[in-house]
């Protein structure tokens, strides 16, 4: 989320006031600390200039800033965020390095170092702090955590846990700076080598290994990717929305782990050792083909305890925020629950995250309605940031048994076009900016669940508010684009499957295939609800349908329904601020009922027929049982 | 000659809104298309009608009134454009060095010699000015029969401005001056010499003789790139008339001379290209026609190239027939025309082209497999509309083409539903949305998705209509329930294998069953406790089943959970409903021996519940998707219409919250179903009480909302009515109940 500056002037003797209230204060106490009433300061000074000009301070961050050739960077006009740490801060670091001065470091060490400080592009003010790993990623990629908390009646903030911001929110003219009292240290192991480090989580880590499941999560980089390689791509495209196409910069892989502790196997379960999980996983996973129940073998992907542990990795970087809560975008409708869908490593299965308003409870796994078990993530425990991936400890054993398979074959499975793709979590793209869109164009191979012939230009736009789109993203292509996706593993059962997207009049046509057969016609993306051909009337437009149900009834026969009541376009720039059940400019294509008879992936296919844009916003997989009592939502 | 002065590397610049560097491959030259006019002696003229009244004495003939325009390749252009050494090597037969420059695949031999008024540049050959693609293919024997194919889309225009000229510069010239125009979308014209319009399917993408052909998009100027045909030699046009892919096209038409030219558009279209570099043979693989098909050009198929003033043509040994050619949609749009007296197919394509149905595209995906079976025009009579048939004055539809405002029309019967019989006419119908919704409609049911020769007698078709299949190829009848109703089947008189399935050409249409479940319920006598059992829920009630109602407007009752799918019914023997009364399991709506009906129950909140209990016990006979009893084996669990509403562990260990499943077990002539309780039941097949297919529409509005076929009665016209949907069913007999718990 971007910060939209307050244009609040101080004079320069109310901020040396501040400062000298401050250093006051932190000279009393070992942490940080901060005073709520006095927060905001601006100097007209760039970033660089602001430490440069504070020797007292900063000189030591300022040499590093200098040897790394960084302080022209932040005198330059743009946005960033800088944690600065104080001369005391950075000559502890290198005691803590066993170093006596910077000079005794590499030049790349300290690139990394002054790079781990900075946020390019943003400015983060601690009003924007989240209680997690925050979005924005510094110069290092890496996320930085933050958290506060209050002593003595007072807030505190901290970055990743350890270095307490002893000044806050001040204002230069090309960003913030929050001046902090320990060097921003991000862990440089990955995540098998955090998890193996850590006391609390000794029998989940040894299954991991026994079951050589740490095998897939080894992955950081794509080194082969380099995005100079794709010069033919045209990045001068500019979305309707503003943005312009950007080749991504990286191709990361990502994961996340979450694990029951030691204690709560033990304390709950009674599970002490690897034996007892392995029984208590032959006694309780689900196999829906049952002969896998009699695999031995654990390091077999059918085996039970395989599976139990397979269930709690997941192949994108999915930090506390990433869960859902992130995508509740000020689109979304904030009396509606939220669901995520999530593929996990154990095949053919799916992860159910859950938003609950009445509770106003988030990140709720696998809630099973009948009984309202649950599992959560430990609030205290969660955001572990490793190089390549994130671990948070869960409250009770998350495990894909009867129930959950049950219940996930019961549910209307919404899934957002981004959330097909992992890419686009772990490269920090699928997240919400209220005013500044931002588009990206993949080139061939970058993700891994699509296939997409040579003149197809595949583009997302993340979450923005002038777009009428669940969660405020969606999928774009324009020209004779022809692309088939995977989906995650659908349950067995049968289905009707919706297509939402938004028709305008530069849309072109597209057929659409199921599993390689097509989809009735081609879909005509020109067409808007109120055409007759789909009959659309406004709910409220009609006194003998106020509610719009027979309408929908009517668009149903006609193979379509309305966009959902949940969410909403918020800028009003194109859309009028309608909800898209509402709107003319929103509506699901019904593809078809199909039946399947086990739980697996699909394909998608999308193949222009008629030139022009085609856009996706999600893919809806309705079980046939819920259509009769189905709501508008 | 080029005016301005330009240093080779500076060639590769132009101006186009701001400079683009390395971005040009073409510039126009000096030469004025009056430097020579040339005569057009009689024969050479092309053969078609708007070349007749210049057939004896020739004519003036500019082959273009474009300038001409300059090719060239240079270092940076070839760079920007990532036109390989290789690509180089194909175009232009030679090899060239860096910074070498090409006009045309002539080498510059010596760059840049500076002179007071330009530069000028020695070439290796003397450069004779290349002809434009069109003249190129015209000229070229070797290319005569595609040249004969393109001819026919141009004709001559007189030329005023240049005739003008001319007379100016020679004061003795007293004739008039043409120029050949093809009819493009650009840059060519849209009007024949008589000035009527060219109908949009005629145009080709672009003019092959122009000139100064530039690309339509605003960035792309005429410097910036050029076109390019692959164009098929005479061998190679002939083999494909030999070939199984163009044997649909000679058996119809003998010769390529015979090919009418209202399917050459799309052939001619799939061999142009509007980028040559976008077509150069780096990127073959990349190349889609306009409706996103591959274009499949090898390499090796290219067997010589001439680099033209305004494209490339590739001369190949293959000819790229469009999707339409070669789909199951191919045989209808190759015999929607008079070459033939029968078997003619324009009622079927005028109904796929309709813009409400758009059905060509779907025909023409080749990732699918069909079966597409084609009433052919002579036989498109004795459709019976299942709106007429719910009227006091039934009609039968008889579909035909009308040449005059080439569009489908319908004439309509009187038609008796006991006998089955048509009678008199009684009125036309020239409505285009009553026949497109008709047209679609029986379009729906006369595809499968799928082949029907592998044993099974029985396939379901897009729409949900089930087909009875018997035999193979020219031998393959066909019937669905319609067909079956009036005792008639449907025999296959052609069948063409096409590169995505079976084109079947069939003596009538395939009719859909005008029967729904209600109407097979309510008149068949042993299903009448079963039927009881259905009718009997209260009208107002969440739990009725038959509803006839906006939105679910049918012939009469629909079943209110359909869902545009299909689905079986198992209908329980009138003994074994009794049997199931006798034992408990269910109570009946009225009171007989023994037993208080549910109607009789006095008590609130007992009746409410066992109307819920009767209600899921007679939705656990409707099945999601339906299966006969045929040759096939199977054994599968499919789902019921009756929800599990709790986690007692059942036979099909069935989730919570998920339809109740049937275990089918199919064996030639059986079924053999399975319950969730684990009992059994089998399809009666000692009578004809099975496999009995119905179909559930959903019409725009009730039946009597409209006015008789004939105009009479009251209500919106009948040619307003429309089928909107439906679902369709098939029904067996079973000799037990099924139960759930």
């Amino acid at each position: 989320m971007k910060t939209i500056l307050r244009t609040k002037h101080k004079t320069k003797d109310s901020l040396l006031k501040f400062l000298i209230m401050t250093s006051i204060f932190v000279s009393g106490l070992s942490s940080c600390l901060d005073n709520p009433d006095v927060i905001d300061t601006f100097t007209d000074e760039m970033m660089g200039e602001y430490v440069t000009n504070r020797p007292d301070q900063f000189s030591e961050f300022t040499k590093l800033l200098d040897t790394t050739d960084v302080t022209g960077l932040l005198n330059a006009y743009g946005e960033y965020t800088l944690f600065a740490p104080t001369n005391e801060a950075m000559q502890a670091f290198y005691q803590s390095q066993n170093k006596s001065s910077l000079d005794e470091f590499t030049l790349d060490t300290l690139q990394k170092i002054a790079y781990d400080h900075i946020i390019k592009g943003y400015k983060v003010k601690t009003e924007d702090f989240i209680d997690g790993l925050m979005p924005f990623l510094t110069m290092s990629d890496r996320f930085v955590s933050t958290s506060s908390r209050t002593e003595n009646s007072m807030l505190f903030y901290f970055i990743n846990e350890k270095s307490a911001i002893t000044v806050r929110d001040i204002e230069v003219s090309n960003g913030i700076v929050h001046v902090i009292n320990h060097v921003v240290q991000p862990s440089a192991l990955t995540i098998v080598q955090s998890i193996a480090v850590n006391p609390k989580f000794t029998l989940f880590y040894e299954a991991l290994l026994k079951t050589e499941l740490w095998k897939e999560l080894l992955l950081t980089r794509d080194d082969s990717y380099n995005p100079d390689d794709y010069s033919y791509i045209d990045v001068t495209f500019i979305q309707g929305g503003g943005s312009k196409d950007e080749l991504p910069l990286s191709r990361k892989y990502g994961y996340t782990v979450l694990m029951e502790s030691d204690d709560t196997y033990r304390d709950l379960y009674g599970i002490d050792n690897i034996e007892q999980l392995k029984a208590y996983a032959t006694a309780n996973v689900y196999h829906e083909n049952p002969d896998d129940a009699t695999v031995a073998d654990i390091t077999d992907r059918r085996n039970s305890l395989n599976k139990f542990i397979a269930y709690h990795l997941i192949d994108k970087k999915l930090t506390y925020s990433k869960f859902i809560d992130d995508y509740d975008t000020d689109h979304m409708i904030k009396t509606y629950d939220m669901y995520e869908y999530i593929e996990t490593m154990c095949p053919n299965t799916l992860l159910e995250v859950k938003k609950e308003r009445a509770t106003a409870e988030t990140n709720l796994l696998n809630k099973i309605t009948e009984t309202g078990e649950v599992v959560h993530i430990n609030k205290d425990y969660k955001d572990i940031d490793a190089t390549n991936g994130v671990y948070h400890e869960i409250d009770k054993i998350l495990i894909y048994n009867r129930a959950v398979a049950g219940e996930l074959s019961s549910k209307r499975l919404r899934i957002d076009a981004a959330a097909f793709f992992p890419e686009f979590t772990n490269n920090n793209m699928r997240y919400y900016d209220p005013s500044k869109p931002r588009s990206w164009v993949f080139p061939k191979g970058y993700i891994k669940k699509l296939r997409a012939s040579e003149t197809t230009r595949f583009c997302y736009l993340n979450a923005y508010g002038g777009y009428l789109d669940y969660q405020g993203d969606e999928i774009y292509l324009k020209g004779m684009y022809d692309f088939e996706l995977e989906t995650p593993a659908i349950p067995a059962g049968t289905y009707e499957i919706r297509f939402g997207y938004q028709p305008t009049g530069g849309r072109g046509a597209a057929q659409l295939y199921w599993d390689g057969v097509p989809c009735g016609i081609p879909l005509d993306l020109r067409i808007l609800a109120n055409d007759p051909l789909i009959g659309f009337e406004e709910p409220g437009s009609n006194s003998e349908d106020p509610n719009g149900y027979e309408n929908d009834k009517m668009m149903r026969n006609r193979g379509y329904m309305k966009g959902p009541s949940t969410y909403k376009d918020v800028l009003g720039v194109w859309y009028g601020k309608r909800i898209a059940r509402n709107s003319p400019q929103y509506v699901r294509r019904i593809l078809g009922t199909y039946t399947f008879t086990e739980s697996k992936s699909h394909f998608f296919k999308v193949k222009a027929v008629r030139e022009g844009q085609f856009m996706f916003d999600f893919l809806e997989f309705v079980p046939v049982e819920l259509i009769e009592t189905e709501g508008i939502d | 000659m080029i005016n301005n002065a330009y240093l080779i590397e500076m060639l590769a610049n132009y101006n186009n809104n701001g400079l683009k560097e390395g971005a040009a491959m073409r510039r126009v030259t000096a030469v004025s298309v009056l430097d020579s006019v040339p005569f057009a002696r009689s024969e050479t003229l092309p053969a078609t009608s708007y070349w007749d009244y210049y057939r004896t004495g020739g004519m003036y003939l500019l082959r273009d009134n474009t300038p001409l325009t300059l090719m060239y390749f240079t270092e940076k252009h070839l760079a920007q454009a990532q036109i390989t050494a290789d690509d180089f090597e194909v175009l232009t037969g030679t090899n060239r060095a860096t910074n070498d420059a090409h006009l045309f695949n002539i080498r510059v031999k010596t760059q840049d010699i500076t002179c007071k008024n330009g530069y000028v540049n020695v070439l290796e050959r003397v450069l004779v000015p290349p002809m434009n693609m069109a003249e190129y293919i015209n000229r070229n024997p070797e290319l005569k029969r595609f040249s004969d194919v393109l001819e026919q889309f141009c004709a001559p225009y007189y030329d005023a401005a240049n005739t003008l000229q001319y007379k100016q510069l020679n004061p003795d010239f007293q004739d008039s001056i043409f120029y050949k125009k093809y009819f493009a979308c650009v840059g060519g014209v849209s009007r024949y010499p008589s000035g009527q319009s060219v109908n949009q399917d005629m145009l080709l993408p672009f003019d092959p003789g122009w000139n100064s052909y530039a690309r339509t998009a605003s960035e792309n100027a005429l410097q910036s790139d050029m076109a390019a045909m692959f164009v098929p030699t005479n061998v190679a046009m002939e083999n494909y008339f030999d070939s199984p892919e163009g044997a649909v096209l000679k058996e119809r038409f003998g010769s390529w001379e015979n090919v009418p030219v209202d399917v050459l558009p799309l052939f001619v279209k799939r061999h142009m290209r509007s980028s040559l570099i976008e077509s150069v043979p780096s990127r073959f693989a990349n190349m889609v026609d306009e409706d996103n098909s591959e274009l499949p050009v090898k390499k090796a198929d290219v067997d010589n190239v001439y680099i033209g003033s305004n494209g490339v043509v590739y001369l190949t040994n293959k000819v790229y027939a469009p999707d339409d050619y070669i789909s199951v949609y191919g045989p209808v749009l190759l015999s929607a025309n008079d070459a033939a007296i029968n078997n003619k197919t324009k009622i079927w394509k005028w109904a796929i082209v309709q813009p409400a149905n758009d059905f060509r595209l779907y025909l023409n995906s080749l990732v699918s497999r069909y079966s597409f079976f084609v009433p052919t025009d002579e036989y498109f009579q004795n459709y019976i509309d299942p709106i007429a048939y719910a009227k006091d004055v039934p009609a039968a539809l008889r579909f035909w083409y009308n040449e005059k405002t080439m569009a489908v029309n319908a004439t309509v019967y009187n038609y008796d539903i006991a006998t089955a019989t048509t009678g008199d006419s009684i009125g036309y119908i020239t409505n285009n949305s009553f026949l497109a919704n008709r047209l679609l409609d029986l379009l729906n049911m006369h595809i499968v998705v799928g082949g029907v020769e592998n044993g099974k007698n029985y396939y379901l078709t897009k729409g949900n209509v089930a087909l009875r299949v018997e035999g193979s190829a020219e031998n393959l009848k066909v019937w669905a329930g319609g067909n079956m109703q009036r005792n008639e089947f449907v025999n296959v008189n052609k069948h063409y294998q096409q590169s995505n399935g079976f084109t079947y050409f069939i003596d009538r249409p395939i009719q859909t069953p005008v029967q729904s479940v209600y109407k097979v319920l309510s008149t068949t006598p042993d299903f009448s406790e079963f039927f009881a059992l259905l009718a009997g829920f209260p009208a107002s009630g969440s739990s009725v089943v038959f509803v006839n109602k906006t939105n679910y407007f049918g012939i009469d009752f629909n079943i209110k959970f359909f869902n545009t799918f299909n689905y079986t019914v198992y209908v329980p023997s009138n003994q074994a409903i009794a049997n199931a009364v006798q034992a408990g399991i269910i109570k009946p709506w009225d009171s007989r021996v023994d037993v208080i009906g549910i109607n009789d129950l006095t008590d609130a909140t007992e009746k409410a519940a066992e109307i819920l209990k009767l209600e899921r016990f007679v939705r656990y006979h409707f099945q999601d998707n339906s299966v006969f009893v045929d040759t096939h084996t199977l054994n599968r669990q499919f789902q019921s219409a009756t929800i599990k509403q709790d986690n007692a562990s059942t036979h099909f260990a069935t989730f919570r919250n998920k339809y109740y499943k049937i275990g089918v077990a199919a064996s030639p002539g059986q079924l053999t179903l399975t319950t969730e309780k684990n009992t059994q039941a089998k399809v009666v097949t000692d009578g004809n009480l099975y496999n009995i297919m119905t179909r559930d529409f959903v019409f725009s509005n009730k039946p009597s909302a409209f006015k008789n076929p004939d105009g009479t009665g009251s209500g919106t016209d009948y040619s307003g009515s429309s089928i909107v949907t439906s679902s369709t069913a098939v029904i067996h007999m079973i000799d037990n109940v099924l139960v759930f718990q």
